[in-house]
């Protein structure tokens, strides 16, 4: 997979050791989001309904929310989803490109969910490349 | 390997010397944007919301616009406006929403609230499109 990344940033024209994934040659801003490409840490922020997970390439990060929607693990959903304060957690990427609602999974208590929504979304876009393919399968090209 | 790097390379046609496309193979997100391209029309897609959009060869370019008190200078990054912009004062600031999302760069300051409320969002539209050194700055902040 190494290899694979490293010659399509030579295609791109992007030389600098650390811009496996995310090139910024002379003229072209090249951005590739491979679900193959595991994370190294994330954070969350429970209150703000935030995560981050830093890859090798750069930061990507995103929203949560709950509401009462059920979903299947790693699937992203058509409709705009919104907070209601309910039990199924689902996430979003927003930066750096803006993918659908990926649902996550059903906690057992709305206290719960709010309580862990966002750590779910940051921990799986880091560990789990099913998960991440949700995401980053999603983006609209 | 060879296979799956040949497919990428096929599946997103990318690669002709003037070409900037956004695109998927299976689940790997690529956008490619050129710096120096400029666009060939813009518009304001919804005045009340502040959005705007690009037009360029091979793909369009969409954004938000956002008037507040918070003053910069010409193409500077604001990280801290990532979530919130505001949305009253005579700093106009942009944002690229898709293909990618950049964070917020200043762009111009009006003399009066109004002014820049109905204007920021076509003087966004206008700059992604034409304003090469803008549009490197929008491209720059997206990490």
């Amino acid at each position: 997979m190494n290899k694979y990344i490293l010659l399509l940033a030579g295609i791109f024209f992007c030389g600098a050791a650390n811009a496996s994934v995310m090139c910024s040659s002379s003229d072209y801003v090249t951005v590739v989001l491979d679900p193959y490409v595991q994370g190294t840490t994330y954070t969350y922020n429970a209150a703000a309904m935030t995560w981050t997970t830093v890859f090798p390439y750069g930061n990507v990060s995103g929203v949560a929310v709950c509401n009462d929607t059920g979903g299947s693990y790693g699937v992203a959903s058509n409709d705009e989803q919104y907070e209601t304060g309910g039990v199924k957690c689902w996430c979003k990427m927003t930066h750096p490109a803006v993918s659908r609602w990926v649902f996550y999974f059903s906690r057992s208590a709305a206290s719960d969910c709010a309580d862990g929504c966002a750590y779910d979304c940051g921990y799986h876009v880091r560990y789990d490349s099913d998960f991440r393919s949700g995401v980053f399968g999603s983006v609209a090209p | 390997m060879k296979k799956t790097l040949v497919g990428l390379i096929c599946a997103c046609s990318v690669f002709a010397a003037d070409a900037q496309t956004m695109c998927k193979h299976k689940n790997t997100y690529i956008a490619s944007i050129s710096k120096s391209t400029n666009g060939t029309s813009s518009t304001v897609t919804n005045a009340a919301n502040k959005t705007w959009s690009a037009t360029f060869p091979n793909y369009t370019i969409t954004g938000n616009a956002a008037c507040n008190e918070i003053s910069g200078t010409a193409n500077t990054v604001n990280t801290a406006l990532y979530t919130t912009a505001g949305d009253q004062g005579t700093y106009c600031w942009c944002q690229m929403q898709t293909p990618l999302s950049s964070y917020w760069v200043f762009l111009d300051t009006y003399a009066t609230d109004s002014a820049c409320t109905s204007g920021c969002a076509g003087a966004c539209a206008t700059a992604i499109q034409s304003n090469a050194t803008y549009r490197t700055a929008i491209l720059n902040s997206i990490w």
